[in-house]
């Protein structure tokens, strides 16, 4: 009995001696949010091949469209050639030939390769990105190019999987903004990749197109197009490239939005004050989802159609607001500042951006965790920054800002990493909308 | 998918030197020091004391301004049994006190709320507002103030007992304290240096690696003894160790390994 009580005493005694020597340290989140990547020069796949004979230097110009997709991507810094020690060539595309040392010691986390042959009439390119520290292949894809023009999709496709591959998410390459661009007396409707590739101009209305909104599939944008007599709400099918164009009831129409079944929610004054209904596919109105002695504008919806932020003054000043569609309850998200506008919920529903009012008349982007309620301010810097949207993977955010000059099209992501501009052509730029393909 | 902006709720890191100065911020209190103040103030929890003390002697001020003559006998023996700090504060003109009264219970709220549970605090304020609606006017000037200095009194004596407040760190062996915990953020900092992973992910990701260092600092081996699931962030983690391959020389008094567990979120 003594000696197991002795026993005992003694064990506890020792497992204090050891846990005393053991120094426990908790690391929240890395130093660096930026992983280095190099793009290795391209090869050819024969080793006795030469990239000579791939016409239109395509090779060249793949490196360079990489390089540029890649840019627009927060969380990769490019490293140049003159970082790699010993030079940047790989000394192999595939694995096993690389010589990864070199590219570790140079601080390099990820590596891409490219292998070009020459075949039909512009050639074929396997490209491989792998992870520097282990060796470990992360993505690699083959493709066959027929000319140079199917180059820039080549690039997006391989950054989308090499993006899929990292974070789960590839859809920013393969998704698509829709925005306003004034011309002259007149604005119209224009669309372009997100990343401001294949400008095209959808509409060429004779008045001014405004708050252009994509449906949950991509496949719809509905916008408001103000003609010499009154407000109308068009809806643009992208598969047949028909518009169709209604008159509603009332003398404002503010903002149309897609629920996830498709049909549009928008804001109208037939009851005398604007509040926000629901269409019916055949643009008869359904009923209303917020009615209020205030005005009710500018509804987004989250991906399950459950929830809706919007725009409402019923509070004195315009401030964010969120109804559960299925409950009915209505809270309010906005907390800080005195004039709130332009919100956007996240496609998950878990948080709302929007542009708040600051000293000085200019607007900056804000950004609410619905779950805890924390707001903090998401831009800075000089000029009025509008309209945010959010990408359709929940991480980037688009929106119309004038601090370089003239309105344009900036993007952010939800940690407020520094906007980059995304170029689509000259002129003013407004009203970002991202849709999903 | 919430995360990052969940509280947690962890030991204070008290690196490097004891802060020192204004009554009622935080300081490393040495054992007996803890004791002593523990005694003082048995039924409120640590925390409550910071903005208590305040509260207290805001709410005396403007009393004391009124029955003056028959008070100063009465406050200056109160003040000799307390701290002699908060006295010197008490006897400076009443209206410039009363604003840096209520700035710095200002700043001890933002520092205290910190580090303590929200419930703590909601019970402090409570004690606070009980505390200062307290005082029955009876009309008696005197009696009134004898009342306000006996809450002066006790309040700071719950004041000084708050400075240990929540930590209680590892162990309450106060010296594993200080020293481990400057050496754990030495660690923390070179690795850290190191270390490059993008944020995007909308899932808490936690490695926890075993390191074994020598004397000297340099790290001889690191094996992961939980993994994340996910390959690359567990590369990232190796290689950032690899990276670091020393760290400053180790404390006399602290052992050779470190089990360091690395999480993709920042504590917000």
């Amino acid at each position: 009995m003594r000696t197991c009580f002795l026993f005992l005493i003694m064990s506890l005694l020792a497992s204090n001696l050891w846990a005393a020597s053991v120094l426990n340290v908790d690391i929240y989140g890395p130093g660096q949010t930026r992983v280095n990547l190099f793009l290795a020069p391209p090869l050819p796949r024969e080793q006795a091949g030469s990239l000579a004979i791939i016409p239109d230097n395509a090779p060249e110009q793949l490196q360079r469209r990489i390089q540029a997709n890649c840019a627009f991507l927060p969380f990769f810094k490019i490293l140049a050639p003159q970082d790699i020690v010993g030079g940047p060539s790989s000394g192999g595309y595939v694995g096993k030939n690389i010589d990864f040392n070199k590219f570790r010691l140079s601080r390099a986390d990820v590596l891409v390769t490219a292998a070009w042959a020459r075949a039909g009439a512009l050639g074929e390119v396997e490209l491989r990105a792998y992870e520097v520290y282990n060796g470990r292949l992360i993505v690699g894809k083959g493709y066959s190019l027929l000319s140079s023009q199917q180059i820039p999709e080549a690039a997006a496709r391989f950054c989308a999987d090499l993006m899929e591959a990292l974070t789960g998410h590839g859809d920013f390459f393969r998704s698509n903004l829709a925005f306003v661009k004034k011309e002259g007396a007149r604005k119209q409707i224009y669309m372009s990749t997100a990343q401001g590739l294949n400008v095209q101009k959808i509409t060429n209305l004779d008045g001014i197109c405004v708050s252009p909104a994509w449906s949950h599939d991509g496949q719809k944008l509905a916008f408001v197009f103000l003609d010499k007599r009154r407000h109308n709400l068009c809806v643009w099918d992208r598969r047949t490239r028909n518009l169709v164009r209604e008159h509603l009831p009332g003398n404002t129409l503010i903002a149309p939005a897609f629920t996830n079944d498709g049909s549009v929610a928008i804001t109208l004054d037939i009851g005398g004050n604007p509040d926000i209904y629901r269409l019916a596919p055949n643009f008869r109105i359904a009923g209303p989802i917020v009615q209020n002695w205030g005005i009710d504008i500018g509804p987004d919806f989250d991906r399950s159609g459950r929830k809706m932020v919007f725009v409402s003054n019923r509070l004195g000043n315009p401030h964010i607001f969120i109804k559960d569609l299925a409950s009915g309850n209505v809270r309010r998200v906005s907390m800080t500042g005195k004039y709130n506008t332009g919100p956007s919920i996240s496609p998950d529903g878990s948080q709302v951006v929007f542009a708040q009012m600051m000293s000085g008349g200019r607007h900056k982007l804000f950004l609410v965790d619905l779950a805890s309620g924390y707001e903090r301010q998401l831009t800075f810097g000089p000029g009025s920054d509008e309209d945010p949207t959010w990408s359709p993977d929940g991480y980037f955010i688009a929106f119309s800002s004038d601090r370089t000059g003239p309105n344009q099209i900036y993007l952010t992501t939800k940690h407020g990493d520094e906007p980059i501009l995304i170029p689509t052509g000259p002129g003013v730029s407004t009203s970002p909308a991202w849709g999903k393909l | 998918m919430r995360v990052n902006l969940e509280r947690r709720t962890y030991e204070v890191d008290l690196i490097g030197v004891a802060h020192k100065g204004k009554a009622g911020a935080k300081r490393a209190t040495s054992g007996p020091a803890k004791a002593e103040q523990r005694k003082a103030a048995p039924k409120i929890p640590d925390v409550t004391p910071a903005p208590a003390q305040k509260k207290p002697e805001k709410k005396a001020l403007p009393e004391k301004v009124v029955p003056e003559k028959t008070a100063l006998p009465l406050t200056t023996n109160a003040t000799k049994e307390a701290p002699p700090k908060p006295e010197a504060k008490k006897e400076a003109v009443a209206k410039p006190q009363k604003a840096e009264a209520k700035k710095a219970a200002k700043v001890e709220k933002k520092q205290t709320k910190e580090d303590i549970l929200a419930a703590a605090l909601g019970d402090a304020k409570k004690t606070a507002a009980t505390e200062e609606k307290a005082p029955p006017q009876t009309g008696d000037a005197l009696a009134d103030a004898l009342a306000s200095v006996e809450r002066d009194v006790s309040g700071q004596g719950k004041g000084t007992a708050g400075d240990g407040t929540a930590e209680d760190g590892p162990g309450e062996g106060d010296s594993t304290g200080s020293l481990a915990d400057w050496y754990a953020g030495q660690v923390q900092k070179a690795i850290r240096e190191n270390w490059r992973f993008p944020r995007f992910s909308n899932v808490v990701l936690a490695t926890t690696v075993e390191l074994r260092l020598s004397r000297g600092g340099e790290i001889l081996s690191s094996r992961i003894i939980n993994g994340s699931g996910r390959v690359d962030f567990d590369a990232s983690i190796l290689r950032a160790i690899e990276d670091t391959k020393i760290l400053p020389p180790v404390p006399e008094d602290v052992g050779d390994t470190v089990v360091a567990t690395f999480y993709n979120t920042e504590n917000q």
